[in-house]
């Protein structure tokens, strides 16, 4: 296995405009546990799931040699999105357990289009918007105070009453509220700039 | 005023939300929450549905996630948070708990952004009660006394620009021994964001946008300001007035003194770079007209005319290459414009506009043109004429030369590192999955050559080349990039650019293949590479073994040059190592154990072990830890018979049937052996390099020393081409001698009795 950043460096080689490049580590944020996810709720160990990981992102970033952007083309990120998502379906569907052996050519995996509708496609949106939320909310965590964050997380994602918290961080219940709005429409904003990369806008 | 019983109202829940609220408005907002449960659930409902909120707890609460590949992400991108992190440890403290800190006078309420040079903080000015954005320039530029200085005085110099398309800076000052601009708030977002959101902008934005900036820059001129670095990152456009404002004058410039001087290191895309600050000679407003046909060229077609693989790349690019002719890309844009870009891009300053007032001129009564076509003619000047467009051929002037250039004038480079590291020495054997042996060889300093055998590529299938073909590449060491570069060529079928560099004794890279040559190469246009060295015996350590598979657990510890913490190499002498392949990828110590016990093999193995088998010594090298290293004494010491299996690998259907070649000596080589087909085997023996494999798919063959044969089970066709090939390669063997395994002789001819 080799380690990602530098394989991650090296890809980013095949995107030459250094805005899609920024895009790409936000893919790689985003998908890559979103292939180790699944490929593991498969019954793959860590290291072949990180082994798939690793040959969707190659076959995906042989595609982007092909792209030229265009008029009438798709932004890269709805692109880059929408064949990541053809790979991994692929990937996964299409892995047997003995998962070790490199065998199939990814280029196959990318060619072949999924079926949109299938229960595989739907979980990969799902995935990869859950994990966007994740990727936001580690962005936009140093953007807060601690004592912010804490009444964000122990109210909206631990689901404490705020009056409770307010109580025990000594702040009224009305800071509480504030504190977590504040947090959730940063995230959302975080979440919504990258909208292109986990929904399905194609 | 009771703001405590009055329920907040639309407008306010939105600047509360945006922490665009005053301390006092906020106050009240609290007091007023604490108490209204239909205020609270509006707010909620504000940002997002139930459901919404339902998802963000269900996907931030579950663990579920791989922790592994969490922990893997927390070191991949910790790095890029670091920075802000680091920034916000410079803040003062600050009594209001809802603020982050303190910068002067200023409560910072926020990160709005960051960027090579400094990061912009969201602040309040208490006194004039209203929003600031607050640039910071980074605590290490700011450690440099010239950049510091620069940066205030530039900042200075702007402040005095008064003009609608610059932002303007109110105050600049210093926090910390760190200076900063304080400049007006507003939302809105940069141009490169737009272009990265939406791609190419309608006629009419481009004109619009295009205008604003000429006219900032009109302003900036009069001043005597130069701003050095226009590019759409640089372009801000507001969200609520369709209004455009250039940023960071002169900025540029304090940054390239600042990083240069402390570590070579300079920061920024040159992108948007002129010819004249490319080539590092001295720059006018002129200079910035062409980056400006460069915004303008980039709004017409979504990305940057100029884009190459590295900074270097696009360097010379500007420098010496036109860029694709916009209508190639976006059709819609009508050829007028085309022109006047080409004339803001030209590579000569004097044949540019020689002012950005008159280019703003010129955009505007383009704008009315494209409004009013009818009432407002195009500029006679740019009125259908015959195109002017001079053609620069492409100057092949040597690397070297281009690189002294380059460094003589690096103040304007971007990303690159100009320092004098020596050539790191690469010369030697290298190994890897995906390519043969490779051999480098110094030439002169800092120069290589090498060869490598031209096999197979990341999908596994060997190229289309005759198997004659060894490829031959030249690397050269790049000072600036700290990379070899250089070029590689099997033959006259392929040919390419390869660069690479030596990190942690491991040689990685990437290689484009020329499409002009690509022709029936099935190898991508370009891929990863990744060398290890190959591992091989000391010298003058060779064991008095006896024959077969006797093993010595030498205790010498080899210092291999690519052993890692907590592993040492060992060799096991071993008379000779029968062959045996396959993925060598997945393959770990105890597979490799596996192997030894049961099919006498070869191999090596990545991931926790290292081996290889040196046919020139009979050894086998090892290099892994210390527990798997007894397992192998164990296993060599006990359980090998020295007898070599009889010649009835397992086969599989009943179709093939088996020959053994005696050849005298086989090397050994490995590698992916998944797709490897008889071709590549023949290609490999056929190779000066020692080398030895095996297969599967097609053929299954297995070399074994003590009989020096090599048995190869496969179809009859296969088994006429390796005897053809064995013969006209002169391989030492005795087809006469070869034994045939009755088992499975259900096909002939046998390979002597083949025809021709």
């Amino acid at each position: 296995m080799r380690e990602w950043p530098e394989t991650n460096e090296s890809l980013i080689l095949r995107v030459k405009d250094p805005e899609d490049a920024a895009a790409w580590s936000i893919f790689l944020a985003i998908y890559r546990p979103v292939v180790c996810r699944m490929a593991r709720s498969r019954g793959l160990q860590h290291a072949d799931a990180e082994d798939l990981a690793q040959k969707v992102f190659l076959s995906v970033a042989h595609a982007i040699e092909g792209w030229e952007p265009g008029v009438d083309l798709p932004p890269f990120r709805v692109w880059l999105a929408r064949i990541t998502r053809n790979a991994i379906v692929n990937a996964v569907s299409r892995q047997k357990p003995d998962a070790a052996v490199g065998s199939t050519s990814m280029q196959e995996l990318l060619n072949e289009l999924p079926d949109r509708d299938s229960e595989t496609t739907k979980e990969v949106l799902a995935e990869s918007r859950m994990q966007a939320f994740r990727w936001a909310a580690e962005q936009i965590r140093c953007e807060f105070t601690e004592a912010t964050w804490a009444m964000f997380w122990r109210t909206s994602i631990e689901g404490q009453p705020a009056a409770a918290v307010a109580r025990d961080l000594r702040r009224t219940p009305g800071a509480v509220y504030i504190a977590r709005c504040r947090v959730m429409q940063r995230l959302k904003r975080k979440v919504t700039e990258i909208s292109e990369v986990w929904s399905d806008v194609g | 005023m009771n703001q405590s019983v009055s329920c907040l109202q639309p407008q306010e829940v939105d600047s509360l939300l945006e922490g665009d609220l005053t301390p006092e408005e906020l106050a009240h907002a609290e007091e007023h929450l604490t108490g209204c449960e239909a205020c609270r659930s509006a707010i909620e409902q504000a940002i997002g549905s139930e459901q919404w909120w339902r998802d963000v707890r269900c996907s931030l609460s579950t663990q579920n996630g791989d922790p592994h590949a969490t922990e893997e992400l927390r070191q991949e991108f910790g790095e890029d948070r670091a920075p802000v992190a680091k920034l916000l440890e410079l803040l003062g403290p600050t009594d209001d708990p809802a603020m982050l800190g303190r910068i002067g006078p200023y409560e910072i309420t926020g990160v709005l952004g960051q960027g090579g040079m400094g990061a912009v903080f969201k602040g309040f000015d208490r006194s004039l009660n209203r929003f600031v954005a607050i640039k910071m320039l980074l605590p290490h530029l700011a450690a440099i006394g010239a950049a510091r200085q620069r940066f205030a005085r530039e900042g200075q110099a702007v402040a005095a620009v008064v003009d609608d398309h610059v932002m303007a800076i109110h105050c600049v000052s210093e926090w910390q021994g760190v200076p900063y601009l304080v400049m007006t708030y507003a939302r809105g977002a940069s141009l490169q964001k737009r272009l990265g959101d939406h791609g190419p902008l309608e006629l009419r934005e481009v004109l619009r946008i295009g205008r604003q900036a000429a006219k900032g820059l009109a302003a900036a001129h009069a001043q005597g300001i130069v701003h050095r670095d226009v590019k759409p990152a640089n372009i801000f456009l507001d969200e609520n007035v369709e209004r455009v404002q250039l940023m960071d004058f002169g900025l540029a410039r304090a940054v390239d003194d600042a990083s240069l001087t402390r570590s070579g290191m300079l920061a920024g895309t040159p992108q948007y770079m002129s010819p004249e600050q490319a080539r590092g000679e001295r720059v006018d407003k002129r200079s910035d007209l062409f980056s400006l046909g460069a915004v303008l060229y980039a709004m017409c077609v979504g990305h940057a005319p100029f884009r190459a693989e590295s900074s270097y790349g696009v360097l010379r690019l500007i420098t010496d290459v036109e860029p694709r002719p916009i209508r190639e890309t976006n059709p819609d844009i009508p050829e007028w414009l085309c022109q006047l870009i080409a004339k803001l891009m030209s590579k000569r300053a004097e044949d540019r506009y020689q002012s950005a007032a008159e280019v703003a001129a010129l955009l505007e009564s383009c704008l009315a043109h494209v409004q009013q076509p009818t009432d407002a003619p195009l500029p006679s000047s740019l009125s259908p004429s015959p195109k002017r467009r001079r053609i620069v051929a492409f100057s092949r002037r040597s690397l070297g030369v281009i690189a002294a250039i380059a460094a003589a004038t690096s103040s304007v480079l971007a990303v690159f590192f100009v320092s004098t590291t020596a050539a790191p020495d690469i010369a030697g054997r290298w190994i890897s999955e995906d390519w043969g042996p490779v051999r480098i060889e110094p030439t002169q300093p800092g120069q290589y050559e090498g060869t490598f055998a031209a096999v197979v590529r990341d999908d596994r299938t060997p190229l289309n080349v005759e198997w004659s073909s060894i490829g031959a590449m030249r690397l050269q060491w790049s000072w600036i990039e700290r990379r070899y570069n250089g070029t590689w060529r099997v033959g006259d079928r392929a040919s390419g650019r390869v660069s690479l560099r030596l990190v942690d004794g491991e040689i990685r890279g990437a290689l484009t293949t020329s499409r002009s040559a690509q022709g029936r190469l099935e190898t991508p246009r370009l891929s990863d590479l990744l060398w290890t060295r190959a591992i091989s015996a000391p010298t003058g350590s060779r064991s008095e073994s006896a024959g077969g598979l006797a093993v010595e657990l030498s205790a010498d510890r080899v210092p291999l040059p690519p052993a890692k913490p907590n592993e040492e190499t060992r060799i096991y002498h071993i008379e000779h190592l029968p062959l045996w392949t396959r993925d060598g990828k997945q393959q770990n110590a105890a597979l490799l154990l596996q192997y030894l016990k049961t099919i006498d093999v070869a191999s090596w193995a990545d991931g926790t072990t290292r081996a290889a088998y040196d046919a020139d010594q009979r050894s086998l090298v090892v290099s892994t830890t210390n527990g798997i290293h007894e397992e192998f004494a164990r296993v060599l010491n006990g359980g090998l018979s020295k007898a070599a299996p009889p010649a009835e690998t397992p086969i599989p259907p009943d179709v093939q049937y088996t020959v053994a070649y005696p050849i005298a000596d086989l090397p050994l080589w490995t590698r992916d052996g998944k797709f490897q087909g008889v071709e590549l085997l023949i290609k490999y023996l056929r190779l000066e390099a020692k080398v030895a494999t095996w297969n599967d798919g097609g053929i299954h063959a297995s070399y074994f020393g003590d009989k020096h044969q090599l048995i190869v089970a496969s179809n009859s066709a296969t088994h006429q081409k390796l005897a053809g090939a064995l013969a006209a390669l002169r391989v030492e063997m005795n087809l006469s001698g070869a034994t045939k395994s009755t088992r499975f002789r259900s096909h002939p001819p046998a390979p002597e009795d083949a025809e021709p």
